[in-house]
């Protein structure tokens, strides 16, 4: 029993101790969030109060704010703004820890308090990192560096007291908007100046294959899985893709592509002179939909622009495209003859349609495999694809072959048929002269 | 005539194999052998060789009506070769009917025949109406076969429409829903009546069951207790001549079918997706007036919003009721067409109206 | 019938009797030839995939000593583990067309109807059944058993 006693002792203490501390931080916890809720009850109320009173401008920031992502979530005006709405009468006396408004190259900061602080985001389940990825961008190194004012901060992009959710589609920030709301500043000529930087970006964007399906302008396509300015050059962090990083950040969407891409030879290329990225060929801001074009000529962009003319890898070149393309033409040809089939009604084409996807799926493997800029990969699909076509050829043949063969069956039967009405024919002819005669 | 060596037998006395030789003649069967074993009484034989002697001359109408009994018969043939494959679910059903068309040897022509023949039986009966009507044969004491045969073109258009949604593609399925949600425009019944239509709040498998269930039970027995409702007050029954008449028709009439199967074959189109609408919904073309009628009825909202698919309905009802009692209303005994003006008059407008509200429909 | 009417000349009447059973004869043969679609339709076509198919198994579904009845290209076949390999054969037996048993005592192969016995390899031992029982290729690859590979 004494045995016992010892390890009891041990166990109860260290209970108890482990009681105490949790006791002391929980109070502490619990006193903390009570004070907040009480400024926040009563700041509510007194600041408004006054607000709504003192005219068009400051009246509205209480609108706004009510409207807004952090009225709606219960922060109220001391939680950014700090002073004490307790006391009525002088609720901007120093000590209250009141600030009014932030001046430009405070408010990164002002607006980090809260939403760099993990423990309180967590219950948002919101990201922290935007201060630090912000000072890490070319607006935060302009704010903090050169003390720049003209940089964008955090209110430029994302509203004051109207602040919303970047899900919200009457955000400034939203998805659909951030690319005019970037072209703010940077389609700004005057305001680009100092910069020098061009402002042909937002023009460029709404010409590329992402800016069209962005704008819905493409079937078929979902404008919300479409990358817009901060999926390449990153929201808070904001600045444009190195040299070497270009290939990851378009991989970060076209996956596939990037594989084929490291295995071939453009990736060492690309580590030992530093050509070509991903934009070499397709252009950056004004991607277009890239085709087999591309692998002939000698204009920006395309194979010939690197490459000697008739130089053995641009022939090679020419041989991949070709071989697309004759898979291409031998689907589209195949499938105007299955359509024209179709126009027969009646016959089944439906397994016909189904292996023409199957080759399409074929062409559409083939395709991304053009990074790694092995043949042989890409032939191998473009062969299959053509065996399809080949084997529907076979099958188209011989539905046609099917239909003449009824057809003569028919021919034969209506035969019969025609023979047989004439001598029922006949017979009742004959019928009708015994008829007579009686 | 009648004094053959069974008669000098006991009646019931049995002959073994020799027996069943005895029904025998060198050319054919004993006459009064089977009457005997078949029972038929000698009054019966002689009032049916009565109707053999030529009468009148036989009608035309009476040769469609013929022509579609054999059609009949041949939906019920081809039906029942069809129905071997095919499973009335919606898994399986659009497969099977696929299959059948494209695997099963002469599947295709099965399919094809059962598919024209539906289109060939309505155009028929219709034809038979109008022809039924011009000669004025539902008048007394014809009355119940007038009715009978009312009975049978709605039982036709019933096959119709069940048979169309046993293949369960996409234009099948729309249309059909789109006819089971006819009866809605009645207020408080209208949403019962269409649960018995559907078998629950939308075409689904209950409803593809039942409709197939319909479609080879209901209607075929219905349709086989009118047709004898409809013979029974026929008097005039087919001499040679014309049976061999009659053969010309159904003979002409199977090279029809086989030539409309072979050339234009059924259709498959794609599967029933309920989540999916196609762009056009339109039923069948004998139904193509009825749907013009509710889309005319959209007019009428000036009398309130209920108006438009209830008149439509029952505008449809009153037709259908009149056609009924065309026999009774109908009080003048004239049956040639020139002695009754306002009959033909009414007949040719309603076709008229048929026609061109089918064609309406058609080009909308 | 006919005894009230003048008597025809016997060459009229057989003359009219060839004619109309002649014509019955080409009337019947049409009507055969109407009717070959309908005997082609019963008579479904083969599965044109049949031998493509391959069934596979989890080697823990039939442990060392047990048999399992599987649908392999719509043919009850009988898999069987011995210490001796993999068996698999068709499982109709041969002489009315049950479906046979595996006899993990005796290790032999029984038909429960009419006690037909067969080995391993299918070959009969005894009892009524007329052939063997046909093989079916299946191997065991680590954990799978795969029924129609060599």
């Amino acid at each position: 029993m004494k045995r016992y006693w010892k390890k009891t002792i041990i166990v109860i203490a260290i209970f108890l101790s482990a009681l105490v501390l949790l006791q002391i931080t929980g109070a502490e916890a619990t006193k903390e969030t009570s004070k907040k809720k009480r400024k926040r009850k009563k700041g509510k109320v007194t600041c408004i109060i006054c607000h709504n009173q003192l005219g068009k401008e400051k009246a509205a920031w209480v609108k706004q704010w009510q409207e807004s992502v952090h009225g709606k979530n219960d922060v109220t005006c001391p939680a950014c703004h700090g002073g004490d709405p307790s006391s009525f009468n002088k609720p901007k006396i120093e000590g209250t820890g009141y600030i009014g408004k932030p001046s430009r190259l405070e408010v990164p900061e002002f607006c980090a308090r809260c939403h760099s602080n993990t423990n309180w985001m967590r219950q948002y389940n919101k990201r922290t990192d935007q201060l630090s990825q912000y000072k890490t961008s070319k607006h935060g190194k302009g704010l903090f560096q050169k003390k720049d004012a003209q940089v964008a901060i955090c209110i430029d992009c994302h509203g004051k007291h109207d602040i919303s959710g970047i899900s919200d589609p009457s955000s400034l920030a939203h998805h659909k908007s951030i690319a005019e709301t970037c072209a703010g500043c940077h389609a700004d000529e005057d305001y680009m100046l100092p910069y020098g930087l061009v402002t042909n970006q937002l023009a460029a964007y709404n010409n590329s294959y992402h800016g069209m399906i962005i704008k819905g302008k493409v079937d078929g396509k979902n404008p919300s899985l479409v990358p817009s300015c901060p999926d390449c050059h990153s929201p808070h962090g904001a600045k444009p893709p190195e040299v070497a990083e270009v290939h990851n950040v378009c991989g970060n969407c076209h996956m596939q592509t990037e594989k084929y891409f490291h295995q071939g030879e453009h990736k060492t290329a690309l580590d030992e002179q530093n050509q070509p990225r991903c934009i070499d060929c397709h252009d950056y801001h004004e991607i277009r939909y890239p085709t087999s074009e591309l692998f002939v000529g000698e204009s920006i962009y395309h194979c010939g622009f690197c490459h000697l003319m008739n130089s053995k890898p641009y022939l090679k070149g020419i041989r991949i495209k070709e071989a697309i393309e004759n898979a291409e033409r031998e689907i589209v040809k195949v499938e105007k003859m299955v359509l024209s089939l179709q126009e027969a009604p009646g016959l089944d084409v439906m397994d016909l349609k189904e292996t023409i996807q199957k080759a399409r799926r074929n062409i559409l493997e083939a395709i991304p495999k053009t990074h790694s800029l092995i043949e042989e990969d890409v032939t191998k699909h473009t062969d299959r694809a053509l065996v399809l076509t080949g084997e529907l050829q076979q099958k188209v043949d011989n539905m046609k072959k099917e239909f003449v063969t009824r057809k003569k069956g028919l021919f034969a039967a209506l035969m019969v048929i025609g023979f047989l009405i004439c001598f029922l024919l006949y017979k009742r002819w004959l019928l009708e002269l015994k008829e007579e005669e009686m | 005539m009648a004094t053959t060596a069974s008669n000098k037998r006991k009646p019931n006395e049995p002959l073994g194999l020799k027996g069943l030789l005895h029904w025998f003649t060198p050319t054919g069967f004993r006459e009064d052998v089977l009457k005997k074993r078949l029972n038929i009484s000698e009054n019966l034989l002689q009032k049916f060789k009565q109707n053999l002697q030529p009468k009148k001359k036989i009608r035309l109408s009476a040769y469609i009506g013929w022509t579609i009994v054999f059609v009949f018969l041949m939906e019920c043939f081809t039906g029942m070769f069809l129905m071997m494959y095919y499973h009335p679910t919606v898994a399986e059903a659009f497969a099977n009917v696929r299959y059948i068309t494209n695997i099963i040897p002469y599947g295709w022509l099965i399919r094809g025949i059962h598919f024209w023949g539906s289109h060939i039986m309505i155009t028929l009966v219709l034809l038979h109406l109008f022809h039924t009507f011009f000669k004025g044969a539902y008048k007394a004491p014809r009355e119940m076969a007038w009715l009978s045969g009312v009975i049978l073109l709605f039982l036709s258009l019933a096959f119709g429409l069940t048979g169309y949604l046993l293949p369960w593609n996409q234009i099948s399925f729309w249309a059909v829903t789109v006819v089971t949600e006819v009866p809605m425009a009645f207020p408080y019944i209208g949403h019962y009546l269409k649960l018995i239509a559907r078998g629950g709040e939308n075409v689904s498998q209950v409803t593809l069951t039942r409709f197939f269930a319909m479609h080879v039970m209901a209607l075929p027995a219905l349709t086989t207790f009118f047709l004898v409702l409809h013979f029974l007050p026929i008097k005039k029954y087919l001499i040679p001549k014309d049976l061999i008449t009659y053969a010309i028709a159904i003979l002409f009439c199977f090279g029809c079918l086989i030539s409309l199967a072979t050339l234009s074959p059924a259709p498959i189109h794609d599967k029933a997706d309920p989540f999916h609408t196609p762009d056009k919904v339109k039923a069948e073309w004998y139904f193509l007036a009825c749907q013009e009628i509710l889309a005319l009825a959209e007019h009428l909202d000036f009398l309130g919003s209920w108006a438009p698919k209830l008149l439509g309905v029952i505008i449809q009802i009153v037709i259908i009721i009149l056609l009924f009692l065309i026999p009774f209303i109908d009080r003048n005994s004239a049956r040639n067409p020139k002695k009754r003006p306002i009959a033909i008059t009414f007949l040719s407008l309603s076709y008229v109206a048929f026609i061109l509200l089918t064609l309406m429909a058609k080009f909308r | 019938m006919e005894s009230g009417k003048p008597k025809k000349s016997y060459l009229t009447t057989t003359r009219r009797v060839f004619t109309n059973s002649l014509m019955g004869g080409i009337i019947g043969g049409v009507i055969g030839w109407f009717l070959y679609p309908i005997f082609r339709f019963l008579i479904p076509p083969k599965n044109i995939n049949q031998d493509s198919n391959i069934v596979k198994l989890n080697a823990t579904e039939i442990p060392v000593g047990k048999s399992k009845i599987v649908n392999y290209n719509e043919i009850p076949t009988i898999v069987i583990r011995t210490n001796q390999g993999l068996f698999a054969l068709t499982a109709v037996c041969t002489h009315l067309g049950c479906i046979v048993n595996w006899d993990e005592v005796n290790q032999e192969i029984v038909c429960p109807c009419h006690a037909a016995k067969y080995d391993l390899n299918g070959n009969v031992l005894s009892g009524p059944a007329p052939k063997p029982l046909t093989l079916v290729k299946a191997k065991i690859i680590d954990d799978k058993i795969l029924i129609g590979e060599a």
